[in-house]
Formats: structure tokens, C-alpha cells, sequence
């Protein structure tokens, strides 16, 4: 005969930090459809969801002792400022917030260490950790996120775009407007939908592009020493121009070959498929460029 | 909106680089605020004044030991304190810099990005643009400045944190470094210039971002 589990459970769950340190939040108020919030917290996570409803909603458990603070000097309806101090840095792993706003409002959020998982805006987002991952789905108007070793992951279609990193990653899905992504070591990925004008930009980090550049659409990439490799449709619209200081060029997507560069050192390459009508510019010091069909 | 800006957000929105939105709430708070009118006032100045620099005088001689001397003497500029003013003047310095070299780009009429290009030139090995010159050296003073402020800072932020952010300046020394001495063994080439500013900017765009830091984060 099995015995039951539940208490040996219940013995974790009490002797544990999280189940004898925290306290609960729930703060909820009215707003308008567009309202700035903002919410410094040193948390462990941060999921904010965009609702239908015209109220902020913050919900979560924060290490006990913590404050937690509201702030609306221009009244809560067109904007708010919430703030959650824990006692201790080292309990900030432990607080775990949803933050629902309407799906139209302006969200700024800065944390420290936190994950922060963002679904269902539409109006504008800024967010900012040091070592958590930010990841937001769906399709911001506008979108800043910036980490210093966290990654960075962008699901979807924001119009506009910029996102920053030292040493995380960074991964755009669904191609947009106007994106713009640098890092100095962290990798650079881009796939999925036409992109009408991105810069993305690393010092040694990799750079992998994979969208399709829109009609008239302009895509800069810019490495000093980071290998780029773009994958192109072999028929699509495109004039590439791709340089060198000191690496090499490797096109495997045309037949076009690259030319020495200066005094011998480096490459240079331009080539175009179909009517031209996308752009595409890559400019590396020593990091190698790769041009592949797809 | 009842916060400033921040002279980065002003600096950016001289150069119309904010998101519409963003710039409308800017330009509603600059309608109400005298202190950041004035800010803005002197941003928008220097930006004028960069962009009517001359474009074709030859640097002196000396510019580059004088910068190298800087950045030598970077780490005794370390035990150095700054004022909050001095600080400002630095921000103020590189945002009129890099807001200079965009509207001086953007004179000619494409980005600039855009305007990285190969050269093929052969004979005698023309000067360097004045402007790129001065925006090394502002470069190479801004960094320095907003590395002290970073070393004053470094015991109030996690150990992760500095090791992170030490590890990447590193890397983008390493690359301005180098990028640098090609530039010097080829005066000419635009490609090297554009990508050796670009290692300076992400360099203190990094420095800027640290220095924003939360304590304890």
C-alpha cells in the first residue's frame, strides 16, 4: 500500500523560502485604452499581458517585507507608475508578477535580473533587465529592449524596433517596419517576414539574416569582426553590396564572383536577382560574409 | 508625460530619431518645461554648429599621439571624480558629437549607414575628413568620461553585472583597437572610418546603459 505523498509535500513546501517569505500583490485600476505604465521591480519574472479591459492589473507573489508602491500624479486613467522593493537583492529571484494593461497602453519596465514575457500589446513597450530574457509575442507599435546578458527574443511583427544587448542574443521572427538590433558579442538572428528597413549590428557577434527584403526595403548589416551569413531567395528582388576590410565573401547564391578589395585585402561583392527592388548592404572588418539561397 | 527626458532622448529626438509617439509626448513635455527647453535649445545649437564645420581641413599632425595619449591615460582618469555637471557636459559632448556626424551624413543626402563605402583610390593618400577626426577624439573623451562615472559606480553593482560589462568593453577596445590601426595604415578608406565609429558608438552606448544600471542589479 502506497502512502499518500501530500504530507511529505506539504513538509517541502513549508521548509522551503518561497512558502514562508512572501506576500501577495494585487493592485488593480482603472485606465485609459493608451495609458503609460510603468513598473520597476526586482523580481524574478514579469509576464505582462495585454487585456480588452480599460484597467492595470499587477498580481503576484514578492518576497515578504517587500513595498510596494503606486504612483498616479496625473491620475491612474492616462498613466501610472508602480514600484515593488524587495528587503534583500538576494531574494529578488523569488517575486513573480503578471501585469495585465490595455492592450493599447504604453508599458516602460525596468528589472533586474527578471524574465520578462510580454503577450498581447499593441501599443508601445519599453523594457529593460540586466540578466533576465525578454521575450514579447505578438505586435507592438513600438518595442526597446534592452539587456546587458539576457536574450532577446521578438516573436512577431513590431513596426518599429530596437533592441540591445552586450552579450545575449537576440532573435527576431516576424520581420516588421523599422528594426534595429546591436550587440557586442550576443548573436543576431532575423528570419520570417519582409523587413522594410533594419540595421543590425555587432562587434564580434554573429549575424544571421533571413527575411526577405520588402519592395524598396533597405537592410544594413555591420560587423567589425563577427561572421554574417544571409539567406536569400535565389529569385527574389534584391541588389546586394557587400564589403570587406580584411575577410572574405563566400556567394553561393549567385554566380557573381567577389573582387579583391584594397591592395589586395578583403573582397568586395555586389550582385542583384530579379528587378532590384530591395537593398541589401554589408559591411564587416574582418568578420566573414556568407551569402546563401534558401 | 511628467518625466524629462533624458539628454540621450533629447539628443535623439534634435535628430529625429524617436518613434513618432514618442516624439509627440516629447515635444508636449518641451511645451510645458523651460529647463528641458533650454536643454534642447543647446543640443539643437551644437547640431547646427557641427554640421557648419568645415569638411576638408587636414587634422593636426598631433591629433592621433593626443588621442592616444587619452586613452593611455585612462585608467589614472579612473581615480578621478566628476561632477554631475562635468557629466552632463560629457553627455551633452557626445550627443552633439554623434548628432553632428548624422546631420553632416545626412547633408549628403543618404544614411549612414549607407554611406559605408570601399574606395578605390590610388596615388597620394588624402587626409582624413576633419569631422571624423574630431568625432574620434569626442568619441575617445566620452568613453573615458563615462568610464569613470562607471568606475565610481562599480561597488554599487552585482558582480555579474561589472563582469559582463568589463568583458564586453574589452572586446570593444579590442575592436576599436584594431580598427584604428587600419585606419592609420589607410587614411583614405571610408569603410574603416564608418565601422570604427560604429565600434566607438556601441562602445558608449554600452558605457551609457551601465551607467543607467539600477544599484544592486
Amino acid at each position: 500500500m502506497t502512502k499518500p505523498a501530500w504530507p511529505a509535500l506539504a513538509m517541502i513546501l513549508l521548509a522551503s523560502p518561497m512558502a514562508r517569505a512572501q506576500q501577495a500583490v494585487l493592485e488593480g485600476h482603472a485606465a485609459a485604452p493608451t495609458a503609460s505604465v510603468r513598473l520597476v521591480a526586482a523580481v524574478g519574472s514579469v509576464r505582462v499581458i495585454g487585456w480588452a479591459h480599460d484597467s492595470v492589473e499587477l498580481a503576484g507573489t514578492v518576497p515578504a517585507g517587500s513595498r510596494v508602491e503606486f504612483a498616479s500624479p496625473e491620475g491612474a486613467a492616462r498613466g501610472m507608475k508602480m514600484y515593488v522593493e524587495i528587503p534583500n537583492h538576494r531574494m529578488a529571484s523569488e517575486g513573480r508578477l503578471v501585469l495585465r494593461v490595455p492592450k493599447g497602453a504604453r508599458v516602460w519596465l525596468k528589472t533586474g535580473s527578471a524574465d520578462i514575457d510580454v503577450t498581447g500589446v499593441v501599443g508601445g513597450l519599453d523594457l529593460n533587465v540586466v540578466g533576465g530574457s525578454i521575450t514579447v509575442h505578438g505586435n507592438p507599435r513600438e518595442l526597446r529592449a534592452e539587456s546587458m546578458d539576457g536574450n532577446v527574443l521578438v516573436d512577431g511583427t513590431p513596426e518599429w524596433l530596437r533592441a540591445k544587448t552586450a552579450t545575449g542574443d537576440i532573435t527576431m521572427t516576424g520581420g516588421g517596419q523599422d528594426l534595429g538590433a546591436s550587440t557586442i558579442s550576443g548573436t543576431i538572428r532575423s528570419r520570417g517576414g519582409p523587413v522594410e528597413r533594419m540595421k543590425l549590428e555587432s562587434t564580434t557577434g554573429a549575424i544571421n539574416f533571413a527575411n526577405d527584403p520588402a519592395r524598396a526595403g533597405t537592410i544594413e548589416i555591420e560587423t567589425h569582426s563577427g561572421p554574417v551569413e544571409v539567406q536569400l531567395p535565389r529569385k527574389g528582388d534584391v541588389e546586394l553590396d557587400l564589403a570587406t576590410i580584411t575577410g572574405a565573401i563566400e556567394n553561393d547564391w549567385s554566380r557573381t564572383r567577389p573582387a579583391s578589395g584594397r591592395e589586395g585585402r578583403g573582397m568586395t561583392l555586389a550582385t542583384s536577382a530579379g528587378m532590384g527592388g530591395g537593398r541589401l548592404n554589408v559591411r564587416s572588418f574582418k568578420g566573414t560574409i556568407r551569402i546563401r539561397a534558401r | 508625460m511628467t518625466d524629462h527626458p533624458d539628454f540621450d532622448e533629447l539628443g535623439d529626438h534634435v535628430d529625429g530619431l524617436l518613434a513618432p509617439a514618442r516624439a509627440a509626448e516629447v515635444w508636449e513635455h518641451l511645451r510645458e518645461c523651460a529647463q528641458c527647453r533650454t536643454v534642447y535649445g543647446a543640443i539643437d545649437e551644437m547640431v547646427d554648429d557641427a554640421a557648419k564645420l568645415p569638411r576638408d581641413l587636414a587634422p593636426p599632425p598631433e591629433l592621433w599621439g593626443e588621442v592616444r595619449g587619452r586613452l593611455s591615460r585612462r585608467r589614472h582618469i579612473f581615480s578621478i571624480g566628476f561632477s554631475p555637471a562635468g557629466l552632463a557636459a560629457a553627455t551633452l559632448l557626445l550627443v552633439a558629437l554623434s548628432s553632428g556626424i548624422t546631420a553632416l551624413v545626412m547633408r549628403d543626402g543618404s544614411r549612414a549607414v549607407a554611406t559605408v563605402e570601399t574606395t578605390v583610390q590610388t596615388g597620394a593618400q588624402p587626409a582624413r575628413p576633419a569631422n571624423l577626426t574630431s568625432a574620434e577624439r569626442g568619441y575617445a573623451e566620452s568613453a573615458a568620461r563615462l568610464e569613470a562615472t562607471l568606475a565610481e559606480r562599480r561597488d554599487s553593482l552585482a558582480p555579474a553585472t561589472v563582469a559582463t560589462v568589463e568583458r564586453s568593453l574589452r572586446i570593444a577596445d579590442s575592436a576599436i583597437a584594431e580598427a584604428h590601426a587600419a585606419l592609420e595604415r589607410d587614411p583614405a578608406n571610408r569603410a574603416i572610418e564608418a565601422i570604427l565609429a560604429s565600434n566607438y558608438q556601441r562602445k558608449i552606448d554600452l558605457l551609457r546603459r551601465a551607467n543607467e544600471l539600477s544599484p544592486r542589479t
